[in-house]
């Protein structure tokens, strides 16, 4: 009964489906058109990154349609949890040993190819997660048996992370352990008690590492600091801004001309502004919202605990590192390098995104056979 | 459907309902997300265009070259060059010590300035502006054979003003950057003053460009003004010879055609040359255009509007007597004299002594009202719209604050504030039928296609009946004929008008200067059908030379004869009246007929084909006719009669320039010497006096008349080889 349902419903949610094709599709395009112009000059060939990105959205499609076609019970099983965080800590300890690429532990480079372990983490973290509140779900109010076990490993995880100098990834995380710890019934003052020793942290880090006060002034008034502190989000509005309504049409673009860093990667979205405008913006915002309402959607019609969080932690997780990325491009939250899901260059980002969209996919082929 | 079985108290749905608290908690962020998308990308898309633009491009801003400037027969008053500027790029510069001895010396400007420039810590710094085209020959021959780098050309325009001082407070001046600062120049600035075009150069956040657009500077329109170079000039050297006689400070005159308001000549004195920069505070004021930038009083020309008021409201009658009192009158414990004891006077007399007695009675007669609105009414208090800038409103006392002492200044012209230009408009409507008409000094504008974009309608209205004017025009040239104003009495040519002598105020003492005046004249000619008005008003003539008749009216009578000769009007009386007119009488004045002008209008294609005819049929060599082609050898005759042995030209080219001031068809002669400089003398029989003696001032002969009426007999004969400045006679008889 159970392979008849797989073979009749074939890759779950269609509209999740057509949600995800179409944003990692439309990223390749952007990827192009950010990228071109700098590709050309650094690389002499300006498909380079494109090329990449064709390639891993390729390699993540794959991996999502395998993700799909295995049942996702088949991850409720400890040996492949504790093997998905023994490899994730293995990646972000060997990426601290490695020499920094820009100052950052994030990637592993091996030449033609690069790893981010993050993503591993990311990935790993939720899968941990949803096994382990289904598997304490009768004593989830037990602090020693659930709560204390579930902060010390994605603690540990997520401290390895920030090791690496990837505060937006470690918030992202954070943010979703937060939200299945709270939906899975976890009581609400456990958490208060775990964010009290952040309070004093976050002072100290804001307004004692000297460079992070700049930061956050910046931020409040980027103008102020164009030249400096404020240069990035300076530019990504002017970006965003001069794009209007309408845009200045596909790679008629002109700050990704040097004048805005990182113009392929995370602040993609700034070049969709200035180039498709608020149509093409706001209609990116409106798919990831479209992606969320389908993604929990599969949560909420999953036959057991474990694929509900699962399709919660992923959904979240894709989500809110979506809205993030366009809240620090629109200076809505200080400056933090965190890729645009599905559309930013990176090839470890987008397919583990698409593992994690696969496996939600996977989630959602129960919502036929439990209405039946 | 899960909810309602046992299994719904399981944790599961439980957890399921939390999920949604997310789910709205995320759908508010991207809301919040949304709203920063609209408040950058639509309003403050402008804003961050603005930025992105700055940053993105490297504008620079391309001159465009003013339109020209022309008189009413298209020569060029005003026209734009080609010049170049020098620019350093400091970094390019090798020995700038030794440079800047060099460049200083070729530049005349300061070694220190310019070693200051060559040394500037700038990309591009500017070192000299709008340089002459032998500084610039001089400057490029030295970077050429001494291998200067860093020196750097830019085309830029600069105005040039042909005539130097000719017409100069009507065309006005530029500033640095071509604008308009004064004249027309400035009136019609954005007309004339083209569109700027750019360069734009897009670039990377390195420097390195990627895109270019460019965008042409568009010449800017032309003006075709009212002036006539010719009477402009002539004009000038007139006001210039009056102001010198009488030993006054300065002086003003201008000259419209009263039917149509087209301002022919305005000059005032000083002048000054456009062509040169103003290198001191103070000389930007001495280039205001008083004839419409400064009121003065006008003291008795303003007689005009009273007389005329009260004769077309019918309260006064132009054979009416009025009682002069022995001429004083009291007006609120002032007394007010007159220049002689006047008993009763008509009208006419009145104004032909210049009464100021009856004026102020028949002031009083139109009372208070009548008075203001009449003056009103004659386009005072308020600007003119001539097409100048900085037009005087003038004032008019006594509209707020009226008092019986009114009447003893408004009548007689004081207490009222007026610009020349208001009072030539004012006197014309008495030429004019009645009917007041603006003046105006742009006749059209036209674009670089040649297309009139703009022609001027002035705008008219009746001020008093056909009748008064006509009464009016009798009264005044009354005051030409006989009363104050004898000496703007014109040969030839019948003339009306009004003499002016006011106190100056002296706003050191708040009073009227005892002995400083200004002297006026504002009249028109010929009295029955006037084709010019001008006014002259001269500055503080030294002490009794200073009443308008003494002062103004010859200026006046040496502008207008001028003016109507240019003009070719026909003479219209003979004056067998005059005193002169029986003995005979010696010209030995030589008019501006020698004058740079007469040569361009004679070097079009057209007279050189004329000529070149001219050349064949008699045999003149080449260098014969050209040396000879000096202005005074080429006269012009309305006649249509001439002898044969002078060649008669149906010249298109000089009749066409002025045929539209005159009706009669007429002929050119150009008389031809064998020499050097030697003339023929011209066929004067069966002309008037009044064309005879034109034809010889034009060529420059002394001549004496004997009788009146028509020339019956000349010496020497007609074609006989005369020198410049020869004497001839001329007999006249009246042929019935």
């Amino acid at each position: 009964m159970f392979r008849l349902q797989l073979a009749e419903t074939g890759y779950g949610d269609r509209l999740l489906l057509a949600t995800t094709v179409g944003l990692v599709l439309f990223g390749v395009l952007m990827v192009y058109s950010a990228s071109a112009v700098m590709a050309q000059q650094e690389y002499n060939s300006q498909f380079y990154f494109f090329s990449k990105q064709v390639f891993a959205a390729m390699l993540g499609f794959l991996s999502m349609i395998a993700v799909t076609k295995i049942d996702y019970k088949h991850l409720k099983n400890p040996a492949i949890v504790y093997s998905l965080i023994f490899m994730a800590v293995f990646f972000l300890v060997l990426v601290l040993l490695l020499p920094p690429v820009k100052g950052t532990h994030r990637f592993i480079r091996i030449p033609g190819f690069s790893f981010q372990p993050s993503e591993l983490a990311k990935i790993s973290l939720v899968v941990f997660l949803a096994y382990f509140l289904e598997k304490r779900a009768g004593e989830i109010r037990d602090l020693k048996r659930t709560f204390i076990p579930v902060v010390i490993i994605s603690g540990f995880l997520m401290g390895m992370v920030l090791l690496g100098k990837d505060l937006g990834t470690t918030l992202i995380m954070a943010l979703v352990t937060g939200v299945m710890l709270i939906v899975s019934g976890i009581p609400l003052r456990y958490m208060g008690v775990c964010i009290l020793p952040v309070i004093p942290l976050l002072y100290w880090q804001l307004f004692h590492v000297a460079y992070r006060f700049e930061r956050l002034k910046a931020f409040l008034d980027p103008w102020q600091y164009a030249r400096d502190e404020g240069f990035q989000v300076v530019q990504s509005l002017i970006a965003v801004g001069s794009g209007g309504v309408k845009g200045l049409g596909l790679s008629q673009g002109k700050q990704k001309l040097f004048y805005l860093p990182e113009a392929h990667t995370d602040f993609i979205y700034a070049v969709i502004g200035e180039e498709l405008g608020l149509i093409g913006s706001a209609i990116v915002v409106l798919l990831f919202l479209l992606f969320l309402w389908r993604g929990i959607r599969s949560a909420r019609h999953a036959p057991d605990m474990f694929g509900c969080m699962l399709a919660l932690g992923f959904c979240v997780m894709i989500v809110s590192q979506a809205l993030f990325n366009m809240s620090v491009v629109l200076s809505l939250v200080p400056a933090k390098g965190i890729p645009l899901p599905f559309i930013s260059y990176g090839g470890t980002s987008i397919i583990f995104s698409l593992i994690a969209v696969g496996i939600i996919l996977n989630v959602s082929n129960y919502i036929n056979s439990e209405n039946s | 459907m899960i909810g309602k079985t046992p299994q719904a108290i399981n944790p599961l749905s439980a957890v399921k309902k939390r999920t949604i608290f997310f789910c709205v908690v995320l759908a508010l962020w991207a809301i919040g997300v949304e709203a920063r998308l609209v408040q950058y990308q639509i309003f403050k898309h402008e804003q961050m265009a603005n930025f992105a633009e700055r940053q993105q491009q490297r504008t620079i801003k391309t001159t465009p070259k003013r339109g020209s400037i022309f008189d009413r027969k298209g020569r060029e008053l005003a026209r734009s060059l080609e010049v170049d500027s020098v620019y350093v790029a400091p970094n390019e510069i090798k020995d700038p010590d030794i440079l800047a001895k060099s460049l200083s010396q070729i530049l005349s400007l300061s070694e220190d300035l310019v070693l200051s420039r060559l040394t500037a810590k700038k990309v591009l710094v500017s070192l000299k502006r709008k340089i002459t085209d032998e500084e610039a020959k001089i400057l490029r021959s030295e970077i050429e054979s001494k291998k200067i780098t860093g020196i750097h050309f830019v085309t830029e325009t600069k105005r040039f003003y042909p005539k130097d001082e000719v017409g100069a407070y009507v065309l006005g001046f530029v500033g640095i950057e071509e604008d308009g600062a004064a004249g027309v120049e400035r009136q019609y600035d954005r007309h004339i003053q083209g569109r700027s075009g750019f360069v734009s150069v897009e670039t990377d956040a390195h420097g390195r460009p990627f895109g270019r657009f460019e965008k042409q500077p568009e010449i800017g329109q032309s003006l075709v003004l009212t002036i006539d170079e010719q009477i402009q000039f002539r004009t000038e050297k007139a006001l210039h010879e009056a102001v010198a006689n009488v030993g006054a400070k300065g002086g003003t005159a201008i000259i419209m055609k009263p039917k149509t308001g087209e301002i022919l000549a305005m000059a005032n004195l000083p002048g000054f040359n456009p062509n040169l920069p103003i290198t001191k505070g103070d000389e930007l004021k001495n280039r205001r255009n008083r004839a419409v930038e400064d009121a003065y009083e006008p003291g008795s020309v303003f007689k005009v509007i009273t007389y005329s008021a009260a004769i077309d409201s019918g309260l006064l009658k132009p054979t009416d007597q009025i009682d002069c009192q022995g001429g004083a009158i009291t007006i609120a414990g002032h007394t007010i004299k007159d220049g002689g004891r006047y008993g009763t006077l008509t009208v006419g007399e009145a104004i032909e002594v210049s009464s100021n007695v009856a004026a102020i009675k028949t002031g009083r007669k139109l009372g208070k009202d009548l008075l203001l609105e009449s003056i009103k009414n004659f386009g005072f208090g308020k600007p003119i719209g001539a097409g100048l800038p900085g037009e005087s409103p003038g004032f008019v006392g006594g509209t707020k604050n009226w008092s019986e002492a009114s009447f003893g200044a408004l009548p007689i012209g004081y207490q009222v504030g007026v610009t020349p230009l208001q009072i030539l408009a004012a006197v014309s409507v008495v030429a004019n039928n009645g009917e007041w008409i603006q003046p105006h000094i742009l006749k059209q504008i036209v674009s670089t296609t040649g297309d009139v974009v703009f022609q001027t309608e002035p705008e008219h209205r009746r001020v008093i009946s056909k009748s008064t004017a006509e009464a009016m025009k009798t009264i005044l040239e009354g005051v030409v004929v006989k009363g104050t104003a004898k000496k703007a009495r014109l040969d030839g040519y019948s003339a009306a008008g009004k003499t002016g002598t006011a106190h100056k105020y002296d706003p050191a003492t708040g009073r009227y200067a005892p002995t400083r005046y200004y002297a006026s004249f504002c009249g028109f000619a010929p009295v029955n059908n006037p084709e010019i008005a001008v006014i002259v008003v001269i500055d503080e003539p030294r002490l009794g030379l200073h009443h308008g008749g003494q002062a103004a009216a010859p200026a006046f009578k040496q502008i207008a004869e001028m003016a109507l000769r240019t003009l070719n009007i026909a003479p219209d009386e003979i004056n067998s009246d005059y005193p002169e007119s029986d003995k005979p009488l010696i010209i030995d004045e030589h008019l501006p007929i020698e004058d740079d002008f007469g040569m361009e209008e004679f070097n079009s294609p057209e007279i050189q084909e004329i000529l070149a005819k001219y050349q064949s049929t008699n045999s003149l060599t080449e260098t014969d006719n050209q040396l000879n082609l000096s202005s005074k050898n080429i006269s012009t005759d309305k006649t249509g009669k001439n002898s044969k042995n002078v060649p008669e030209l149906k010249g298109s080219a000089l009749s066409n320039r002025e045929s539209s001031d005159t009706k009669e068809s007429r002929v050119a002669i150009l008389t031809f010497s064998e020499g050097d400089g030697s003339l023929v003398m011209p066929d004067l029989r069966h002309q008037g006096m009044r064309t005879a003696l034109q034809r010889c001032r034009e060529l420059g002969l002394k001549v004496t008349f004997q009788g009146s009426g028509e020339v019956v007999e000349q010496f020497p004969a007609p074609g006989t080889a005369i020198s410049p400045g020869a004497e001839c006679k001329v007999v006249l008889q009246k042929i019935q």
